[in-house]
């Protein structure tokens, strides 16, 4: 028996069976990283969970991998340690550039450090190896691109690495890089993910996106702040998923809105539905919403709700608009002064009259002066009365004759300086009935519009100005109607004219006109304006008529 | 229970002990490796693994201890494995690492290892 021969065959089996056993034990790495790696999406903890399967199956105590991204090589990079490269500088501090790819494009083998044959600026990425004693570096190669490279540092028990056993590593990696691609695929879905819902909960106004079925698919904040101020029950966004609009915008909460909205939806365009309102206990509150449907997939279609509280803003127009009537007020506050004082100067100089010719005792000129002093005294009644009560904030309508209002504000006017050149003509309809309007707006209405017509006449410098007024009356509407041969007005301004600050005027300020059609707005009615440049121009309006 | 759960307890200013589970693989190798990192930030030079009960430990595994083993040892301590079944021992014999890592028999050895007196 040749026992040195018996002895050789024993080790020899021995170490071919540890072979074995070491590739299985890869075999079972790679089998658990593989059901990992489809389980769970922690990038991080992936990376290190196949460190640290390297480290084992190499007996390394340092290992890491640097994710490249796609056409960027020196940023932005993913990288993850174990070991001594854990909290290592190196890998924030490596950069790759095309000659270090074009390496491992063309030997996607791991290979010692020495044998990297790299030139150029890629020699600091050789120094920084060495320097921290990497001992393989190898790449991850998915569809011939490089996903990214793995090192690792010394084997612990000082061996030089087996052919084999680069094998073996090159097989882990080789296998496991789909895997980290797809991983790190979903890992950017899912940042992209975030970065979409931070898009939409920064947006102030409330977004509901319904499926084609009209049932919630996502919902932001503001929308959901929405929801809580009507339905302070609510608790959560995510309760909300996948619930019908029907429950969402609910009949008792928010009337008519699923009806309104789902019309839209099923029409598949565009639409914006103005001033809904609802009440949530306390106030009423004001929307304006905006659908739009969006096709994905070809057949797949998505509602896009978007929802805007217009309340404060539409308090604050509320705000505006009472202050321009402050403001209409304070330009007009000096001509009113100036006014009252020439109706005080003839009603005082009435007085002295009376007082001369009582003293004489001729009763005859004093009863004739007292005359004269009521008709003063009237016309400055109807002059205040001619003024409106600026502070009112709401539309109070009331059955009114319109024709009335009219010869109020002209009695008003007449004594104005601005009317000096101006002579104003009326031909009322004493056929229109009364209607519901709110006397005070129409007046400022009425002064506004006679206002900007002396003004365009005292521009023409024409001697001979003139406004008209009429009424008439149809079946289903009222008509007033202001005329005035001033300058006119360009065509190209015509569209402007109910735009805030628009003004053609030297001193205007703009608000004028934009009053006038917020009263128009108040009461339903309609303007239209014919102009033309150098002969005048004519405002009329159109107010609907209701038949008891 | 858990049979995979570790649990770690600490002996003294210098060790702590950290039982493992049935196995130490991927599905856990992350716990073991924050409990092991855990202990060495708070200087506990020596970390004693108690493999009594552990009966697989995957590529993984054992790249847990050598992922951090140099960190005790740099600070004068170790990481000592004591317990291990003929199959973990196994494991560790394949990869070469018997003589690398210290692994012990029994607990009373590996705490007179640590020279310690508990």
């Amino acid at each position: 028996m040749n026992t040195s021969i018996e002895k050789y065959n024993v080790a020899d089996i021995k170490e071919k069976n540890k072979i074995l056993d070491k590739n299985a034990l890869a075999m079972d790495a790679l089998a658990k990283l593989a059901l990992q790696f489809t389980e769970d999406t922690d990038y991080s903890k992936l990376l290190n969970s196949l460190l640290f399967t390297i480290a084992g199956q190499m007996s390394v105590n340092n290992a890491f991998v640097i994710i490249l991204h796609e056409g960027d090589y020196t940023s932005n990079q993913y990288y993850c340690g174990i070991g001594k490269y854990k909290n290592s500088k190196l890998l924030k501090s490596i950069e790759l550039d095309e000659n270090i790819i074009n390496f491992f494009k063309s030997n996607s083998r791991p290979v010692t450090v020495d044998e990297l044959e790299i030139e150029g600026k890629s020699a600091n990425f050789l120094y920084k190896l060495l320097e921290s004693e990497v001992s393989l570096i190898g790449p991850l190669v998915l569809n011939n691109e490089i996903l990214g490279i793995l090192a690792i540092g010394e084997r612990v028990n000082k061996i030089d690495f087996e052919p084999v056993e680069t094998d073996i590593l090159r097989a882990l990696v080789n296998s496991i890089t789909p895997f980290i691609s797809n991983t790190f695929l979903f890992m950017e879905i899912s940042n992209i993910n975030k970065w979409y819902l931070e898009i939409l909960n920064s947006v102030k106004h409330g977004l509901f996106i319904f499926d084609k079925n009209l049932k919630l698919k996502k919902i932001n904040d503001a929308g959901f702040q929405i929801l809580k101020a009507v339905k302070s029950k609510l608790k959560s966004k995510s309760s909300l998923h996948n619930v019908s609009m029907e429950f969402i915008f609910t009949e008792n909460t928010f009337p008519g809105w699923t009806k309104m909205i789902s019309e839209v939806c099923r029409e598949k365009t565009k639409k914006v539905l103005k001033n809904l309102k609802l009440n949530n206990g306390d106030q009423d509150m004001i929307f304006n919403i905006a659908i739009n449907s969006i096709n994905y997939h070809n057949s797949e279609t998505d509602h896009i709700i978007t929802i805007d509280d217009v309340t404060v803003l539409k308090e604050s127009e509320q705000r505006m608009f009472e202050l321009e009537k402050f403001a209409d007020k304070g330009v007009m506050a000096s001509s009113i002064a100036h006014e009252l004082n020439n109706f005080l100067g003839l009603i005082l100089g009435g007085v002295e009259l009376t007082s001369i010719h009582v003293k004489k005792g001729n009763n005859e000129k004093v009863a004739n002066n007292i005359d004269k002093l009521k008709e003063n005294i009237n016309k400055m009644q109807r002059f205040t009365a001619g003024l409106m009560d600026y502070t009112k904030q709401q539309t109070t309508k009331s059955k009114c004759s319109l024709n009335t209002i009219i010869e109020d504000v002209i009695a008003f006017l007449t004594v104005q300086k601005r009317y000096d050149n101006v002579n104003i003509l009326t031909n009322l309809d004493s056929r229109i009935e009364p209607i519901e309007i709110d006397s005070d707006q129409i007046a400022q209405l009425l002064l506004n519009f006679l206002n900007n017509a002396a003004d365009a006449i005292n521009a023409q410098q024409n001697e001979f100005g003139q406004i008209i007024i009429r009424t008439s009356q149809d079946e289903n509407s009222l008509y007033l109607s202001i005329e005035d041969n001033g300058e006119g007005i360009k065509d190209e301004l015509k569209a402007k004219l109910f735009n805030h600050h628009f003004t053609t005027k030297e001193h205007g300020h703009g608000y004028g006109l934009v009053t006038c059609y917020k009263i128009i707005k108040n009461h339903n009615a309609e303007i239209d304006v014919k102009s033309t440049l150098g002969e005048g121009t004519t405002f009329t309006l159109k107010f609907p008529v209701t038949h008891d | 229970m858990d049979k995979n759960k570790i649990t770690y307890k600490i002996i003294n200013d210098d060790a702590a002990n950290i039982t493992a589970g049935h196995t130490l693989d991927n599905s856990n190798v992350h716990e073991m490796v924050d409990i092991i990192t855990a202990l060495q930030e708070k200087q506990y030079k020596y970390i004693i693994i108690d493999m009594t009960a552990l009966e697989f430990i995957s590529s993984a595994g054992v790249g847990a201890f050598l992922g951090t083993v140099e960190s005790s040892r740099e600070i004068g301590g170790d990481i000592i494995l004591f317990g291990a079944s003929d199959d973990v021992k196994h494991i560790f014999d394949i990869l070469d690492l018997l003589d690398y890592l210290v692994i012990l028999p029994d607990k009373e050895t590996a705490n007179q290892h640590c020279k310690l007196n508990v």
